[in-house]
C-alpha cells in the first residue's frame, strides 16, 4: 500500500485518514474565517468541498464517515453560495439506495432551510416564484461578464 | 407626470444627488442631518439578511418619499435617493455596504440585491417607470444598473474628445453585454449634453459616430455654476438671472428630447411642456432681477424668491375632497407657513375656463389677484371684486404684477391711467415707466398711422402728473419723461426714435415748466450728468427745442464749440501745437465759450434789486425796510420787474437763478401758489437767456446786444425786450393749457411794471411778426414798428398822465 508521502502515490486520491485530517483542518480554516467575516470564507468553503466530495467517492454512503463526507459536501457547497452544486449533490447522493433515512433528511433539512433563508433575503424575487431561476440566471451572467465579454467585469 | 407613477431610484453612489433636485427643504435637511435613509441602507439590510447581521431593520417604506406633483397630472413621482449625502454619515454606510458586498458571496451579492430591490419596487410600488440615476462610466453599480437593470440606458455626455470616446466604449460594451431571460433587447439613446453651438461640425461627426438620432441639448451656463431642476426646487435671483436665453433654448430642447423618446406619450410630454414652459417663462419673468438694454444692464422690479413657492396645493376640507394647486403663489414676506399671507395666486390649466379657476381661487384663498395662463397662450388676471361676493373682475392687464403693484394699488391688476397717475401722486414712483409708456401709445398717431390715438388719455396723464406738488417725486418725473438712461429708452425703441423725441417734447418739456420749478432746474442741471453718462442732454435738448419754438433761435452751444475750434484759422493753430498744448487750446477755447450756456439754480438771498436801494441807504435815521415791506410797496406801486425783484440772469455767466424769497412773498400776497408763480418766472428769465445766448440762422450772437448786468435798479433789459418776452411767455403759457399758470402770468402783470403789461395789447399779434420784431431788436435796428407804436398807445392809456411812474415803461 503507498503511503502518504510515497511519490509513487497518486495525487488524484489520497487515503481516507488523510483526506478526513485534510477536510478537518480545511473546516476549522473556513468557520475562523467566517466568524472573522472574511470574504476569503468563500473560497475556503469551497475547498471544504473539494474535499468532502474526495472524501464521498472513496467512502461508502452506507459508513458513518461515508454519510457525514456527504452531508459535508452538501453543506460545503451551500456554504460556498453553490447552490446549484448543493443541489446537484444531493440528487447524485440520494441516487445511492445505501445512504441512511437520517442523512437523507440531513441534506434535505440543509436544502430547504437554505432555501428558506434566501426566500427570506429576497422575498420580492421568491414571491414572483422563480427565485432559483433568476439567481442561476445572475449566476451565468456574472460568469459570462467575468470572462469579459462586457466592460463591467467589476459588476459581476 | 402624464398620469403614471415614476420612482427615481439614485444608484450614483459616488456622487448622490438626485433627492437635492428633487427634494424639498425639510428632505434637504434630513439629509444633512444624516437621518436620510437610501439605496445604501436598503441594499446592505438585503445583502446581510442572510447572514442576520444587518444592524438596522431597513425596510422599501422606510426610503422612499413622495415629491410633490401637479395634481392636474394625476401622476405620482416617488423618490428613493442614494441616502443622507452628503452627511458623513452617508459615506460611513456606504463603506459598510461595500464591506458588506465583499464578504457576501455569489449568489448573495449587489447583483442579487438590486434585482431584489428592483422586484420590490415593482411590488410594493408598482411604478409605470423605474429610473435609474447611474454613472454611465465603468463602475461596479453603473455596470449592474446598465446592464442588468436597464431597458433603455440613456447616455449623456458632452462632447470632449475624451467624453465622447468613453461613450462609445460603453456603448459597445452595452450592446454586447449579456441579458437575463426573458429580457427585452437593451435600447440605447445618447444625448449630447452642455453644447456651445448646437449645429457645429463637431456636433454632427460626434452624431455620426455614436448614433444617427442623437439628442443634443444646448449649453446652459446657470447649470454650470448652479445646478436645479424645473419645475421642483425654485432657483435663486442670481441664478435666474444668469441663465435665461440659455434656458430658452435648454428647456424645450430637453422636453422635444422626451416626447421623441417617448412616442406613447408624446401628447402628454406635449402637454408638459406647455405647462412648465408657462410656468417656467411666469417665474423667470417674476424673480428676473436685471434687464439689458442696448448693451446696459439695470435692475428691475422682481419677485425674491423668498417670497415664492411652487406647487402650492390648497385643501378646501379636512377631507381633502376639494382642492387645486397653484404653480406659483406670491406671498406679502418672505415665506413663513404660519405668517405669511397670500398675495397673488398663478396657475396654468389646459382646458378649464380661465373664470371657474379665478373664482375659486378668489373663494378659498385670501389671493388679491389670480393668474390663469391657458394652453391656447391666453392670459387672463383677476381681482375680488367683493371679498363677500362671488363676482370677479378680469383685467385687461396682461403681464404678472409685481411687489409694488400690491403695495401702491389696491387692485394690482387694475392698472388704468388714472390708478397710476392716482399712486404717483401719492408717492408711488415705481409706475412713472408705466405712465410714460401709456402715455406714448395713446399719443403715437402720425400721418402715416400709428396706435389708436387717444388724446383725452394722454391728457389725463399729463395733468395728473403736472399737478404734482411733491419736489422729490416731482423729479422722479421729470427723470422718468427725460428718457435719458437706456434702461428707460429700452421699451421705446421698438418703436423708432421717433417715439422718445414725442416723449421729450411732448410729455417731458411741458412738465419742465409745469411742475415745481425746485424740481425742474434741478432736473435740467442733472441733464449734465446725462451727457456725462449716455450722452444724452435732454436739458440743452429740452432748451433749443424751447428757444426754437419761441424765439426762432438755435440754443446749440455744444454744436458751436465745435464748430468754433474746427475753423480754418483756429484748426491751423491747432495743428500747429503740439498735442499737449491742443488740448490745452481746446479747453481755453471752451472756457470763453462757456459764457452762451444757460444754468440754473436759486439764489436764496435778497434780489439784485433789493440790495440796490440805495435811497433807502442815504437816510441812515429811517429803519431799512424789510424784503417784505419794500416788495410790497414796489408792487403796490405796479412797478414790481420780474428780472430783479423775482429771478435774476448774470450776462457774463448765463446764470439764471429764481430769488425764492421774493416769489413766496410775491406768491402769498397775489393768492396764488409759489410753485406757480416761480414756473412764470423761471419761463420768463429763461426766455431773456435764450434771447441773450441764442443763435440766429446765421450763427450769431449779436455780441453787442449782450445784457447788461442786472445790478443796478435803474438798469435792466429793454422795455422792448421785456414786452417780446412777456409775450412769448403768454404764447408758451396758452400752448400749455395750465389754467394755473396762465393766472399766475396774469395775476403777476397786473401789479408790474408797464413793459410787462404790454402783451395785452399784442395778443393779436402774430408770431412771425413777434420774431420779428424781436430780432430787429436784437441787432440793435432800432424798435420804430407799428407794433411798437400800438404798445406805447396802450401803455399810455392805462397809465396815470399825472404819474412820472407811468411814463418808466420799467
Amino acid at each position: 500500500m503507498k503511503q502518504i508521502g510515497d511519490s509513487t502515490m497518486p495525487p488524484e486520491l489520497p487515503p481516507a485518514e488523510a483526506l478526513n485530517a485534510l477536510v478537518s483542518i480545511a473546516i476549522m480554516r473556513a468557520e475562523m474565517l467566517e466568524d472573522a467575516h472574511e470574504p476569503a470564507q468563500v473560497g475556503a468553503w469551497r475547498e471544504v468541498l473539494q474535499l468532502e466530495t474526495r472524501l464521498a467517492e472513496i467512502t461508502s454512503a452506507a459508513s458513518p464517515p461515508g454519510g457525514v463526507a456527504r452531508a459535508g459536501a452538501v453543506d460545503a457547497a451551500l456554504k460556498s453560495r453553490q447552490f446549484e452544486r448543493a443541489s446537484r449533490l444531493r440528487q447524485e447522493y440520494f441516487e445511492d439506495a445505501q445512504l441512511p433515512k437520517a442523512r437523507r433528511e440531513e441534506i434535505s433539512s440543509m436544502i430547504k432551510n437554505y432555501a428558506l433563508a434566501r426566500e427570506r433575503q429576497f422575498p420580492a424575487l421568491a414571491a414572483k416564484g422563480a427565485l432559483d431561476a433568476v439567481l442561476s440566471q445572475v449566476s451565468n451572467w456574472r460568469a459570462q461578464m467575468s470572462e469579459g465579454r462586457g466592460i463591467f467585469p467589476v459588476a459581476a | 407626470m402624464s398620469g403614471k407613477r415614476v420612482v427615481a431610484l439614485d444608484l450614483d453612489f459616488e456622487a448622490p444627488g438626485l433627492h437635492e433636485k428633487l427634494g424639498d427643504r425639510a428632505l434637504l435637511q434630513h439629509a444633512l442631518k444624516g437621518e436620510l435613509l437610501g439605496a445604501v441602507d436598503l441594499l446592505r439590510r438585503i445583502v446581510q439578511s442572510s447572514s442576520n447581521e444587518s444592524e438596522t431593520r431597513v425596510e422599501l417604506s422606510d426610503v422612499v418619499s413622495e415629491i410633490p406633483v401637479r395634481a392636474a397630472n394625476e401622476g405620482k413621482l416617488l423618490l428613493i435617493p442614494a441616502g443622507a449625502a452628503p452627511s458623513k454619515t452617508y459615506w460611513n454606510r456606504l463603506a459598510r455596504l461595500q464591506g458588506a458586498v465583499k464578504v457576501a458571496a455569489p449568489g448573495e451579492g449587489l447583483a442579487e440585491a438590486v434585482l431584489e430591490l428592483q422586484a420590490r419596487i415593482a411590488r410594493d410600488l408598482t411604478p409605470h417607470y423605474l429610473l435609474i440615476d447611474a454613472r454611465t462610466g465603468i463602475t461596479e453599480l453603473g455596470g449592474l444598473a446598465t446592464s442588468l437593470l436597464a431597458d433603455h440606458v440613456v447616455c449623456m455626455t458632452t462632447n470632449s474628445p475624451e467624453s465622447v470616446r468613453g461613450i462609445e466604449v460603453v456603448a459597445s460594451a452595452l450592446r454586447e453585454a449579456p441579458r437575463l431571460k426573458g429580457r427585452s433587447v437593451l435600447k440605447l439613446s445618447f444625448v449630447l449634453s452642455r453644447v456651445e453651438a448646437v449645429g457645429g461640425e463637431s456636433v454632427k461627426e460626434i452624431a455620426a459616430r455614436l448614433a444617427k438620432d442623437i439628442a443634443v441639448l444646448p449649453h446652459d451656463s446657470g447649470v454650470a455654476t448652479a445646478e436645479y431642476l424645473y419645475g421642483a426646487v425654485a432657483p435663486n435671483d442670481a441664478q435666474t438671472a444668469e441663465r435665461d436665453d440659455a434656458a430658452n433654448r435648454l428647456f424645450p430642447a430637453t422636453l422635444d428630447w422626451i416626447a421623441k423618446t417617448f412616442p406613447n406619450h408624446s401628447a402628454a410630454a406635449q402637454a408638459a411642456r406647455r405647462r412648465m414652459e408657462s410656468v417656467e417663462n411666469a417665474w423667470s419673468f417674476m424673480t428676473r432681477s436685471t434687464q439689458s438694454s442696448r448693451g446696459w444692464s439695470s435692475s428691475r422690479s422682481h419677485w425674491a424668491s423668498e417670497r415664492l413657492n411652487r406647487s402650492v396645493r390648497v385643501l378646501v376640507n379636512a377631507s381633502g375632497s376639494e382642492w387645486r394647486e397653484a404653480d406659483i403663489v406670491a406671498y406679502d414676506t418672505r415665506f413663513d407657513p404660519r405668517t405669511s399671507k397670500v398675495l397673488m395666486v398663478v396657475e396654468y390649466v389646459e382646458a378649464e375656463d380661465s373664470d371657474d379657476v379665478a373664482r375659486w381661487w378668489l373663494r378659498n384663498s385670501d389671493a388679491k389677484v389670480v393668474v390663469v395662463f391657458r394652453k391656447d397662450g391666453e392670459r387672463k388676471m383677476y381681482s375680488a371684486a367683493n371679498k363677500w361676493s362671488n363676482t370677479i373682475n378680469a383685467s385687461a392687464r396682461r403681464d404678472i404684477p409685481m411687489p409694488e403693484d400690491f403695495d401702491g394699488l389696491s387692485d394690482p391688476t387694475d392698472v388704468s391711467p388714472e390708478i397710476l397717475v392716482e399712486a404717483v401722486q401719492r408717492g408711488h414712483e415705481y409706475f412713472l415707466d408705466r405712465l410714460v409708456r401709456q402715455w406714448s401709445e395713446a399719443s403715437r398717431r402720425s400721418l402715416h398711422g400709428g396706435a389708436p390715438w387717444r388724446p383725452s388719455v394722454a391728457k389725463k396723464i399729463l395733468d395728473g402728473l403736472a399737478s404734482v406738488g411733491h419736489v422729490g417725486t416731482a423729479r422722479h418725473i421729470l427723470w422718468a419723461t427725460a428718457l435719458v438712461s437706456p434702461r428707460r429708452q429700452g421699451s421705446f425703441f421698438e418703436n423708432g426714435r421717433g417715439d422718445i423725441e414725442q416723449v421729450r417734447a411732448e410729455l417731458f418739456a411741458p412738465l419742465v415748466w409745469r411742475l415745481p420749478p425746485k424740481a425742474s432746474i434741478e432736473a435740467l442741471r442733472e441733464s449734465r450728468r446725462g451727457m456725462r453718462e449716455h450722452h444724452e442732454d435732454s436739458g440743452t435738448s429740452f432748451l433749443n427745442h424751447f428757444s426754437q419754438e419761441t424765439l426762432g433761435l438755435r440754443y446749440e452751444p455744444d454744436s458751436f464749440f465745435r464748430r468754433t475750434i474746427s475753423r480754418p484759422e483756429l484748426a491751423t493753430n491747432l495743428r500747429a501745437a503740439r498735442d499737449d498744448d491742443e488740448v490745452t487750446d481746446i479747453w481755453a477755447v471752451s472756457r470763453t465759450l462757456r459764457f452762451t450756456e444757460l444754468s440754473f439754480g436759486f439764489d436764496e438771498g435778497d434780489p439784485p434789486y433789493f440790495s440796490v436801494s440805495e435811497e433807502m441807504d442815504r437816510d441812515e435815521a429811517k429803519p431799512k425796510p424789510s424784503l417784505r415791506s419794500q416788495l410790497g410797496e414796489v408792487m403796490r406801486q405796479g412797478r414790481l420787474t420780474t428780472l430783479g425783484w423775482l429771478s435774476a440772469y448774470e450776462a457774463t455767466s448765463g446764470r439764471v437763478s429764481l430769488c425764492e424769497s421774493a416769489i413766496k412773498i410775491c406768491a402769498e400776497r397775489l393768492s396764488i401758489q409759489e410753485r406757480h408763480l416761480g414756473s412764470v418766472v423761471m419761463m420768463h428769465t429763461t426766455l431773456l437767456g435764450l434771447a441773450h445766448v441764442g443763435r440766429d440762422l446765421d450763427g450769431k450772437l449779436w455780441g453787442d446786444f449782450a445784457l447788461p448786468q442786472v445790478d443796478s435798479h435803474f438798469v435792466g433789459a429793454s422795455s422792448s425786450l421785456v414786452t417780446l418776452v412777456q409775450v412769448f411767455t403768454h404764447r408758451q403759457l396758452l400752448k400749455l393749457n395750465d389754467t394755473a399758470l396762465l393766472h399766475a402770468f396774469e395775476r403777476l402783470s397786473e401789479i408790474q411794471a408797464p413793459a410787462y403789461r404790454g402783451w395785452k395789447a399784442l395778443r393779436s399779434m402774430p408770431l412771425e411778426d413777434a420774431r420779428q420784431w424781436f430780432m430787429c431788436v436784437r441787432r440793435g435796428l432800432g424798435t420804430n414798428t407799428p407794433w411798437m407804436m400800438k404798445l406805447e398807445e396802450s401803455l399810455l392809456d392805462v397809465a396815470e398822465p399825472s404819474s412820472p411812474e407811468s411814463r418808466r415803461l420799467i
